[in-house]
């Protein structure tokens, strides 16, 4: 593995952490000014499945990852799901799908 | 800010503590076996604070990628941040300024999702609030933790894959959201979009699918409008033609 630069890295650093700051912020400071009011924003409601839903299906199933990994994420994703709404607490949830996900990987490499 | 309310909050942020550890600690490993040094390993997770971003950054750094370009195309995933700020509003309104900046800045998004649930509940906003910050800590503090581990006792760790823990961490957040027929179509058809986007310049995949999920979830909103609509202006109209 090549070192990265650590000037690269603190200034890529620095500038994810202040823009995404801004971010964070800036709607709290825009609306004490006025300039943006919350209730015209009905849309709203439809971004927390959106982000949630476009995160998790490419951090489950990578770009150009074999057929084996594609199948363990999908069970193991299953495994959460069923786990989660059999009412199961979420800790053992995640811990069994990713047992689900480890176990398989293990079986077939 | 109410302590019952607080401590309810941390409890049901725990279970989330564990994965968000593992997940940190794969984050510091991978960094420190790239060459970098504990600090700033410690910096990214204290100024960045999202896993997403953070393992972004060290491997496009790693793929010999400009700083300014990789900074662009991070900061283009955490555009998220400012919607969930928006989001929460009804929420964080009630607050003092200073506790929620200081909730907004250090947001996680399990706790925007776990929050996002209670938004139309009818508990007063203030323990609503106090309870999202007992989530928020639970949330955080492994993240910082993980990291600090990770780089300190790395080498000494298995080598164990856990990059799985965070999506199905988010996963059992997204679950909990999906109570509607809507929602469910919604999260289909960001997913899938966020899949075969995936390939496009700069990690704009994600917003792309962000906005098509919006997107779909406004025009089944505008169907279900226009369906509850139509019926009344069918009785309207018959009530009209049956006067004399």
């Amino acid at each position: 593995m090549t070192p990265i630069s650590i000037t690269a890295m603190i200034c890529a650093t620095t500038a994810i952490g202040l823009g995404t700051l801004s971010f964070r912020l800036a709607f709290v400071l825009l609306e004490r000014r006025g300039w943006l009011n919350h209730e015209r924003m009905e849309k709203l409601k439809w971004v927390p499945t959106s982000v949630l839903s476009a995160m998790i299906a490419p951090a489950l199933v990578p770009e150009n990852s074999p057929p084996v990994e594609v199948i363990a994420a999908l069970a193991a994703a299953t495994t959460t799901i069923v786990c989660v709404l059999k009412k199961r607490n979420m800790f053992v949830a995640i811990i069994l799908g990713s047992l689900v996900y480890g176990s398989i990987l293990a079986f077939f490499s | 800010m109410t302590r019952g309310s607080f401590k309810r909050g941390l409890l049901a942020g725990s279970p989330f503590a564990p994965a968000i550890f593992s997940a940190s600690i794969l984050f510091a490993v991978s960094g420190a076996a790239l060459g970098l040094p504990t600090w700033s390993l410690l910096l990214s997770s204290l100024l960045i604070n999202t896993g997403t971003a953070q393992f972004m950054s060290v491997e496009l750094l790693n793929q010999g990628a400009n700083w300014v370009l990789v900074a662009v195309a991070c900061l283009l995933v955490n555009l998220r941040f400012a919607i969930y700020s928006m989001h929460l509003t009804p929420i964080t309104r009630q607050a003092p300024l200073f506790q929620r900046l200081l909730f907004l800045a250090f947001l996680t998004d399990e706790a925007y999702a776990m929050t996002g649930t209670r938004l139309s509940d009818s508990v007063p906003k203030q323990e609503i609030f106090s309870w999202a910050s007992g989530i928020l800590i639970a949330t955080f503090l492994p993240w910082q933790l993980g990291t600090l581990t990770g780089a300190l006792l790395g080498r000494y760790l298995p080598r164990w894959d856990l990059s799985i823990t965070i999506p199905l961490t988010l996963l059992t957040c997204l679950i909990l959201l999906l109570n509607q027929r809507d929602k469910i179509l919604v999260a289909c058809v960001a997913a899938t979009a966020a899949l075969l986007a995936r390939g496009l310049p700069f990690h704009l995949g994600l917003p792309t699918a962000v906005g098509l999920g919006i997107a779909t979830g406004s025009f089944l909103e505008y169907l279900a409008r226009r369906r509850k609509q139509t019926p009344k202006l069918m009785i309207q109209e018959d009530l009209e033609g049956g006067l004399p």
